[in-house]
């Protein structure tokens, strides 16, 4: 047998030896291919877009590279206030809006941006068999007319004050007519030069764009990690410099690592549902005692690593026109309270159910904190925690008792109440068969004041309405962090419900 | 041969459209409205028009036997219909994402054999000594480790700790070579690790009861050189298990290297199964489950194809 082993064994472990150091070898290549180029950008999206339709919603990766290539009229500066974009300046009077092109908007086809783009983009939004975010948001155009080339007037049937905050979005593009909707032309600060299918995105700044000296980076190159540990680990062994996402048991770490900074801002709120057309829920008095039984303290501190703020009022925006101490101190942690408010509708020891979904650990986690606290006041709390896209039917059909939700308004407006507490088509994101005539009343009140004293008034109202019928009961704040290489400057997370638009600030960032 | 061949290609086919309308109909079971499902990505809540015109464009307002009839129609001219999520035709992304699966798998599965059969030889010649305990303990560890935790360690150790190697991705072949081959080794290693001891242990296992063979002793009294005996007589009889075992392997990553393509953002075809299943995309399911059918199916015959130039016994 050592015959044997002289002749062919040692061979092969001689080939098995080179061919593992050959691969060995190959480890030393990398650190000649991650120079870093001051040119590229290189921005970490936390999904590969499932598409980049300018109009529908596609999630929160689509809309930060849409922003790069497509422009609306209206846009968000670093501190999520409405600024002109393609639209130079504005006038409201009531009803009526003016817009004032710029002069030097082209778009990435050369064509110059006019009037006719404007009425023909807003048509593709509200036209028959439209599957646009806005299809029904934008309704409220009654009339849109070409003043002259460069100038627009748009007519609304009611006074809306978040009109505007509508437009500074993401889903209202305006688009070149002469390009069309097959492959459809914007006026944003990047074009698409590449993309590799389900890995990245490549874009380079346009020249002509309106914004001179803007992009301030030549190219962007977004690549997607759908792996949380991953991009945190992409952002710290140099693959990337910017990170959306950042989980929140991560945080801390980027915090103290002397290369990487991270920038929190509040994101969007953490909420309970009720299905009120089922027992126990149908009772308010059950429903109010959920709003007293739990420590939100806690829920921030599990479930977020103490990252968030907890929420006793209405899930508005932190800096929210009617966010003040009436519409954000409603209930409080008061354990005999939820007790006495049970034991007086007779539910105590009864078991419910509470959805959430396995999919997002923080919406399992924050289910598991109400679960405690629910049993810690006489409840009996199952969970039920099936897959996002089940979770989300379930929601629809009414098929659950009580439910663990993330809320976020649109536009930061207190109209976005309206798409939780308002009476409406059944969806997820309401309370199950939950109608309520004077909070709708106010609700559609509020959407129609312009006088913002008068409307701050309405909302408190509202809130007075939450406090005793208890549609919904609101946990907390969350925040949202990106992490960042430590040279990379004039980065501006939005906050609240504009951090979705956080793309609108890409084209300002430097390397230092 | 030629009839055995074609009889197992035209059961093939039908197992392919057997497995197509089985997806198809089970997709159904599935709660969760796609249109209602992709416009609501991010936890939006979508409006109702959009949602009602959505499903129209997706043909989702039919009846199911209507949708059933249109999907076997488009199969039949080759066909697999157009993402829901972006309207790509979906044999084209799966063309796109099917290589980089198996370029992965064919890297795996190439380690795999280079550490997996000499070992294997070692330890059958060297059975019950040091070496074979060894090597025998080393791989009943390789083989439970779970590959998202050797994965995520591998990461930390090599991206995080110590910046070898990028931490994960992609980049194309005709863009940088290198750095192409470089990320496709961390993912290829990943895997191999289990799958080496999968072939380790096959090998180990039939060239001990090879050895034990008469002809062996024969071919080793007739005075032919060692090195003879060991290719012709031993290795060559052992082989045929340890090809079923890596054939089958290999079918078993086509849909089975999710866990490995998720921790290395490796954008293969599983990565694109499970976000074609997260948002209801019933084309791009039932394309990918399909293409992935027909190619167990015909890695399976190719198995059965080399069996027989292993095994003349298997030709007659």
């Amino acid at each position: 047998m050592s015959e044997f082993m002289k002749n062919s064994f040692l061979l092969s472990r001689r080939g098995f030896v080179a061919a593992s150091g050959a691969a060995l070898g190959t480890l030393a290549l990398p650190r000649v291919v991650r120079a870093q180029d001051p040119d590229v950008l290189r921005y970490a999206l936390s999904a590969y877009p499932p598409g980049l339709d300018p109009f529908k919603h596609e999630g929160a990766a689509a809309v930060t590279v849409k922003l790069q290539v497509f422009r609306g009229l209206l846009g968000l500066d670093g501190d999520g206030k409405v600024v002109g974009e393609l639209a130079e300046k504005w006038e409201e009077s009531g009803t009526g809006y003016i817009f004032h092109i710029r002069e030097n908007a082209k778009f990435q086809n050369g064509e110059p941006v006019t009037a006719a783009d404007v009425i023909w983009s807003l048509k593709q939004i509200s036209r028959e068999g439209s599957t646009a975010y806005f299809v029904k948001d934008l309704k409220v155009i009654s009339k849109v007319d070409a003043i002259d080339e460069k100038t627009v007037g748009i007519t609304l049937s009611d006074p809306t004050p978040a009109f505007a905050k509508l437009l500074a979005t993401a889903y209202v593009p305006i688009l070149s007519e002469k390009a069309g909707m097959e492959k459809p032309v914007g006026a944003g600060p990047y074009k698409i030069t590449s993309i590799e299918e389900g890995v990245s995105i490549d874009l380079e700044a346009f020249e002509d764009y309106y914004k001179d000296g803007y992009p301030k980076i030549r190219k962007i190159k977004m690549i997607a990690y759908k792996d949380e540990s991953l991009r945190v680990a992409a952002l710290e062994s140099g693959d990337v410099d910017i990170i959306e996402y950042v989980p929140w048991q991560s945080m801390t770490k980027i915090e103290e690592s002397p290369s990487l900074v991270l920038t929190e801002t509040t994101g969007p709120n953490m909420i309970i549902n009720f299905n009120v057309e089922r027992p126990p829920f149908n009772d308010a008095r059950v429903r109010q005692a959920v709003a007293y039984a739990v420590k939100r303290e806690d829920i921030v501190a599990a479930a977020f690593y103490g990252r968030g703020k907890p929420l006793y009022g209405l899930p508005l925006d932190e800096n929210s026109e009617a966010a003040n101490d009436k519409t954000e101190q409603l209930w409080g942690y008061d354990p005999e309270k939820a007790k006495a408010l049970l034991e007086e509708a007779g539910v105590v020891g009864q078991k419910v159910k509470l959805l959430s979904s396995s999919t997002y650990s923080m919406h399992q986690d924050t289910a598991l904190i109400v679960q405690q606290y629910l049993n810690a006041v006489g409840l009996e709390v199952e969970l039920d925690l099936p897959e996002w896209g089940a979770r989300v039917e379930q929601g629809n059909k009414g098929q659950y008792q009580f439910a663990i939700n993330g809320s976020s308004t649109v536009v930061n407006d207190p109209d976005g109440l309206t798409a939780m507490i308002g009476s409406g088509t059944p969806t997820y994101k309401r309370s199950f068969g939950y109608s309520n005539s004077k909070i709708d009343l106010l609700l559609s009140q509020g959407r129609r004041e312009l006088d913002r004293e008068k409307r701050i008034a309405i909302y408190d109202e509202v809130a007075e309405l939450v406090q005793q019928d208890v549609p919904l009961c609101s946990l907390t704040r969350r925040t949202q962090g990106y992490g960042l290489r430590d040279n990379v400057q004039d980065f501006h997370a939005l906050v609240g419900s504009s951090n979705l638009y956080t793309g609108f600030g890409l084209e300002e960032v430097t390397f230092g | 041969m030629l009839s055995y061949v074609i009889k197992r290609t035209l059961t093939a086919v039908m197992l392919a459209v057997a497995v197509a309308s089985i997806v198809f109909l089970a997709l159904y079971l599935v709660p969760g409205d796609p249109a209602e499902v992709l416009l609501s990505s991010g936890g939006v809540e979508p409006p109702a028009e959009a949602v009602r015109a959505l499903r129209v464009d997706l043909g989702l307002d039919r009846p199911i036997f209507w949708q059933y009839l249109v999907f076997l129609a488009d199969l039949m001219r080759g066909d697999l219909g157009q993402s829901f999520s972006n309207g790509n035709p979906v044999w084209d992304t799966i063309m796109v994402r099917l290589p980089r699966t198996l370029e992965l798998i064919f890297c795996a599965t190439i380690i795999s054999l280079i550490v997996g059969i000499p070992c294997g030889l070692i330890a059958a010649i060297r059975q019950g000594e040091a070496t074979d305990r060894v090597l025998s303990l080393l791989a009943s560890v390789a083989m439970s480790l779970p590959i998202f935790v050797v994965g995520t360690a591998m990461v930390y150790v090599f991206a995080q700790k110590f910046h070898l190697v990028p931490a994960g991705g992609y980049v194309a072949f005709s863009e940088d070579p290198g750095k192409h081959l470089l990320l496709l080794l961390m993912p290829s290693i990943a895997i191999a690790i289990g799958f080496s001891a999968t072939v380790f242990r096959m090998s180990r296992a039939t060239v001990a009861m090879v050895l034990t063979k008469d002809w062996v002793r024969t071919a080793r009294s007739k005075g032919i050189s060692e090195r003879q005996v060991m290719t012709w007589h031993i290795v060559r009889n052992a082989l045929g298990p340890v090809v079923t075992v890596v054939g089958l392997q290999m079918g078993n990553l086509l849909g089975g290297s999710v866990l490995v393509e998720y921790v290395f953002n490796w954008p293969g075809l599983s990565g694109y199964l499970v976000t074609a299943i997260e948002h209801r995309d019933y084309p791009s399911v039932r394309g990918i489950v399909l293409v992935v059918a027909t190619l167990f199916i015909f890695i399976n015959l190719v198995v059965d194809m080399i069996y027989m130039i292993l095994d003349p016994r298997v030709r007659h």
